[in-house]
């Protein structure tokens, strides 16, 4: 919301470069020696989840004072059960 | 959407705006800060659509100091009951689903996995990793760190974050359409345990270790079955107690279809055995978006902080 939409003009969410990553095999316990790159390979790769590079705000009274103060319109995401799930 | 019925100011201005939905799919709009409409829907043609009517706008609407606010005045206080408790903890979890390379490697998933037409358009929708937070109570993290912690300890972590972990963020279905999945999921499906690591005046480290096996029934099909292993590591100032790292990821097969609406099998989508991993990280100075509740505490809060209690 607290945007001027040129930084919403970033959202389209392309998927980053498909590769292949760390041994999965017989991965009971993980092996602690690969968690980090693990880690990393299940988060968000560039370009994903782009709805979260927007820094929202949760209240349209904040965004309207805003808005008022640097002369931008207001961008609105509405829905039902929390933030969108992936991308944008 | 809360505002929909959101006793105040800030609920009345958007209902009177009709600048919301209530649905899960969700809407945009784009209004002046005054409340007038000047576009709607997504896409980049849209935006640009509601940038040209706003520049269209006279000066004396646009002009940054322009418009007066008035005073929001008391805000609903049911505004708190979505707000997180105090002193919790919240981690970003961050679900995908991936492939397996024939070396056994895993891999993000191809539009290629998946079997027809209709559901290679949804892939690019369902290979990107679906977000979620989970929050941890002040006294659930407070009795995860030991008192009196030397290297080799080994105890269970607090029952409420391993039953809230079980039944609310392992959930394969969050990337699909949002819906709960393993939320019959009992303590005894799984475990996870802390071990001391490394002790020091400065820091405590501490491994989560554990494993999990979920099911899930599919009508006309075998049951959705998800079997990760936990990995951890959560770090904390013995003298201030305040946690400075919760870095956990859940990895393991997935074995068996989605289910859809009616709970069948979701055509098109990979079922075989395939990896299914979430990664959570805490968010040490969440902004206010990062504030917003956890899936599974949209519809039974109470649910969701008490876990042990169901």
């Amino acid at each position: 919301m607290k945007r001027v939409f040129l930084s919403v003009a970033v959202v389209a969410a392309l998927l980053s470069a498909m590769h292949a990553g760390v041994a999965l095999a017989d991965a009971k316990p993980i092996p602690p020696d690969q968690f980090e790159a693990l880690k990393a390979q299940i988060e968000p790769q560039p370009g994903e989840n782009s709805f979260w590079d927007i820094p929202w705000l949760l209240s349209i009274w904040e965004a309207r004072e805003l808005a008022a103060k640097e002369g931008k319109p207001i961008y609105i995401w509405s829905g039902s059960q929390g933030a969108p799930i992936t991308g944008c | 959407m809360f505002a929909k019925s959101q006793k105040d100011a800030e609920g009345e201005f958007l209902r009177n705006h009709n600048a919301m939905v209530r649905t899960s799919t969700g809407a945009v709009h784009v209004i002046t800060a005054e409340g007038k409409t000047i576009g709607r829907g997504l896409g980049l043609a849209r935006a640009q659509k509601a940038l040209e009517a706003w520049e269209a706008l006279p000066e004396n609407e646009r002009q940054p100091g322009a418009v007066k606010i008035g005073e929001r005045g008391e805000r609903d206080p049911r505004l708190l009951e979505m707000s997180p408790p105090e002193g919790c903890l919240i981690l970003r979890a961050t679900n995908r689903h991936m492939g397996q390379t024939v070396e056994g490697d895993i891999r993000y998933l191809l539009v290629d996995d998946f079997s027809s037409e209709r559901a290679q358009r949804s892939a690019p929708r369902y290979r990107e990793p679906s977000n979620d937070f989970m929050w941890i109570m002040k006294d659930e993290w407070q009795e995860l760190l030991p008192e009196s912690p030397k290297v080799g300890d080994r105890a269970p972590v607090p029952a409420p974050i391993l039953a809230r972990l079980l039944r609310y963020h392992l959930n394969p279905l969050l990337s699909v359409r949002g819906a709960m999945c393993f939320t019959g999921s009992s303590p005894g499906d799984g475990k996870l345990e802390v071990v001391v690591e490394e002790v020091s005046p400065e820091r405590v480290r501490l491994r989560l270790e554990g494993s999990a096996r979920l099911s899930h029934p599919i009508v006309d099909a075998d049951d959705l079955v998800y079997e990760p292993a936990f990995l951890g590591y959560v770090e904390y100032d013995p003298s201030k107690r305040t946690i400075s790292r919760f870095d956990m990821i859940a990895l393991g097969d997935l074995d068996g279809a989605l289910p859809n609406l009616s709970g069948r099998p979701m055509a098109g989508i990979p079922d075989g055995t395939r990896p299914f991993g979430i990664a959570f990280g805490l968010i040490a100075d969440p902004s206010p978006a990062e504030t917003i509740r956890p899936h599974g505490c949209s519809k039974r809060r109470s649910d969701y902080l008490n876990p042990s209690a169901e």
